[in-house]
């Protein structure tokens, strides 16, 4: 190389990065705020407190989704489909529709952490069941799965980031990032994403690692719950693809995107379009 | 576990109807142990779904241990590993 060759201008890109909890968030973008202005101290607190203990990777791989990335973004955001949609959590026991919840929300909108609370007048209740629900089959909830045994065993009460993802208190199970698909330029094509999903466990717990790979039996393109997060967003770009045209909302829970005690809202999934709309001056 | 598999495809579980052609290759006989004889079979699988649409989907070998009971040889185990672990959205069927 010449000696005017200046190695130093001459890199890879840099990424801007920060740490929380073990996870590293990078950014190829200068501009963007720094990701303590942009979510709220209660929701990094809720995953500082999933990811409070050194985890390592059990395994990992890909689900690809047949829609666009925002469809899961908006999976992930909505707070209650959990309960109606997966059958698994409700006939296993694993979440019961009658218990308390609710879900925080940062300011801007883009960031939400939803738990729910277990209350012990709610463990008898049929309300749910007596409207024939399909996520509450009476005739499947006598039966008990694999995942859910040890799940019976832990704490009543918890809270976790997302209880859909992590099903257990202050213990790292699985952490979905939207894979190649951080933003509709880098998706993999407008009609199509990808998550990649990591298996964590503690670090030192062998009984731990059998018990997560138990637990894969809920998530990925084989999960009980996750098979169905996967498909549902195909259904929904080949049903919106045919009404262009046709407008309908719900308006769960308000308008507004705040914080709610309930679990039974969008505040979250109004949130994340507020600030899609915001970052992309739409 | 096998219960809650089949429970979950038959009763509980919203998905695609769809099927598998599997394309099964020679087994190569690894050898016999004292838990039975080792065999490591490739596999294709092709996925037709509701509307007729053919994905190659997924490629692999089974690593089986087989016993003899009888007249029949029988899988005491059988490790499905795949050759990607990028898989479309949907393995409803196990492979």
């Amino acid at each position: 190389m010449p000696e005017s060759f200046c190695k130093a201008e001459h890199g890879p890109r840099k990424l801007r990065t920060t740490t929380l909890g073990g996870l590293v968030f990078a950014s190829l973008s200068d501009d963007a705020p720094a990701l303590e202005r942009l979510s709220r101290p209660e929701i990094r607190g809720r995953l500082v407190r999933v990811l409070h203990k050194p985890v390592e990777v059990l395994g990992r791989f890909v689900q690809v989704l047949p829609n666009n990335w925002k469809l899961y973004i908006e999976n992930v955001k909505d707070t209650y489909h959990a309960s109606l949609l997966h059958a698994f959590f409700g006939t296993f026991r694993i979440t019961r529709l009658t218990q308390g919840g609710g879900v925080l929300v940062s300011p801007d909108g883009a960031h939400h952490a939803s738990y729910t609370i277990d209350r012990a007048d709610d463990r008898e209740s049929t309300a749910y069941r007596d409207q024939g629900i399909r996520s509450e089959q009476v005739e499947l909830s006598a039966r008990r799965s694999e995942p859910a045994r040890h799940r019976r065993r832990v704490r009543r009460r918890h809270q976790a980031a997302d209880p859909e993802r992590v099903p257990e208190p202050r213990r790292p199970a699985d952490l979905q990032l939207p894979g190649g698909a951080p933003g509709p330029a880098q998706g993999t094509g407008r009609d199509g994403a990808a998550l990649d999903v990591h298996r964590l466990r503690r670090r030192r717990r062998p009984r731990c690692a059998r018990r997560r790979l138990r637990q894969a039996n809920l998530v990925g393109p084989a999960g009980y719950v996750s098979m169905e997060d996967g498909c549902v967003g195909g259904f929904v770009r080949r049903g919106a693809a045919a009404a262009g045209d046709e407008v309908s909302v719900v308006n769960m829970g308000g308008e507004g995107a705040e914080s709610q005690e309930t679990r039974a809202t969008e505040a979250s999934v109004r949130g994340f379009w507020k600030a899609y709309r915001r970052y992309m001056g739409a | 576990m096998l219960t809650d598999r089949v429970t979950a495809l038959r009763e509980a579980n919203i998905y695609e109807r769809q099927s598998y052609r599997h394309l099964v290759g020679l087994p190569a006989i690894l050898g016999e142990t004292d838990d039975g004889v080792r065999a490591d079979t490739p596999f294709l699988v092709v996925r037709i779904m509701r509307d007729g649409a053919m994905d190659l989907f997924a490629t692999g070998r089974y690593l089986d241990v087989l016993v003899e009971v009888g007249d029949a040889l029988r899988f005491r185990e059988r490790v499905v590993v795949c050759d990607s672990s990028r898989i479309d959205t949907l393995l409803a069927i196990p492979l």
